[in-house]
């Protein structure tokens, strides 16, 4: 997979932003109140620009697209940064969100991105867990946009991706899967 | 279609369990001190009323009563049309959410 020559931009959410989840959470009833229109706006926004979206996606990312994975856990995420031997154009993610065990594996077109970690952030960076996504198309594939707990936002370019989905047995065993994962 | 109960004129508090598309159903009724000992379970509530500040307001008392550290999280477009917001420990533990009504998202 070739270097992009171009520096990548920060990544930014388009629609549910860091700000506008921010503003969700102002104990300034007013700034609340607006946001919670605002959030509704950006839901009506974002449905309509996922059934721009639609026609020619294909069934995987359709079925990303539909994915509730909100407070889902961030167990890792895999894209080879210390493995040389790691395959350039993949990155998996791992999830865990009412005992099932998500794993997001993309195909890239170009390198993941997080955002600089944000010092105005307020809420935990503690126990990270997945808040929002949005899908957008490019002219090489798809961008996947996720917004974490501790404030980062992640840019994750793609052709194709794969979600597999496996239920736990129980609790017990969940700790063990998340010490190998 | 369930029944709407968000005639309620001022914050209520029941017990919460989930139904399909995101839909919150309310349980038993609530005192206050009630619902912060379900959410230091880790079970869900919901706050119902017609005021959007005075549930939130309450949503989130309830939640920092029971856990400390709270944040707000709007629903996300996949949670199910009928998703509410949710007040939520910041961070988990525990499990489960005061979810609280809106103008436009009731409870059933």
């Amino acid at each position: 997979m070739k270097r992009p020559s171009v520096k990548r931009s920060e990544p930014k959410m388009r629609f549910f932003t860091p700000e506008l989840y921010l503003r969700f959470n102002s104990e300034v009833e007013d700034i609340a109140d607006r946001a919670n229109d605002d959030w509704e706006t950006a839901l009506c926004d974002y449905e309509l620009h996922l059934k721009g979206l639609r026609k020619a996606m294909p069934a995987s990312v359709s079925a990303l697209a539909r994915l509730d994975l909100h407070d889902a856990e961030w167990v890792g995420m895999d894209n080879g940064k210390n493995d040389a031997a790691w395959p350039k154009q993949l990155a998996i993610i791992t999830l865990l969100k009412d005992n099932i065990l998500y794993s997001l594996i993309y195909q890239l077109v170009h390198p993941v991105v997080f955002s600089v970690q944000k010092s105005a952030w307020p809420f935990s960076s503690k126990s990270k867990h997945w808040l929002y996504d949005e899908i957008d198309s490019t002219p090489e594939g798809y961008l996947h946009r996720i917004l974490t707990s501790d404030g980062r936002i992640l840019d994750i370019p793609f052709r194709s991706v794969n979600i597999n989905q496996v239920r736990l047995p129980g609790v017990a065993k969940r700790n063990r899967v998340r010490q190998i994962a | 279609m369930p029944n709407n109960i968000s005639s309620i004129a001022s914050p209520e508090i029941f017990a919460a369990s989930l139904g399909r598309n995101g839909a919150v159903k309310c349980g038993s009724p609530l005192t206050e001190s009630q619902a912060v000992a379900f959410r230091q379970l880790g079970l869900d509530v919901v706050v119902c009323g017609t005021n959007l500040a005075a549930n939130r307001q309450l949503a989130r008392k309830i939640e920092s009563q029971a856990n400390g550290h709270v944040k707000l999280c709007p629903p996300h477009k996949n949670a199910g049309r009928y998703a509410l917001p949710h007040c939520q420990p910041d961070p988990r533990p525990p499990a489960g959410h005061t979810f609280y009504e809106t103008p436009k998202r009731q409870a059933f």
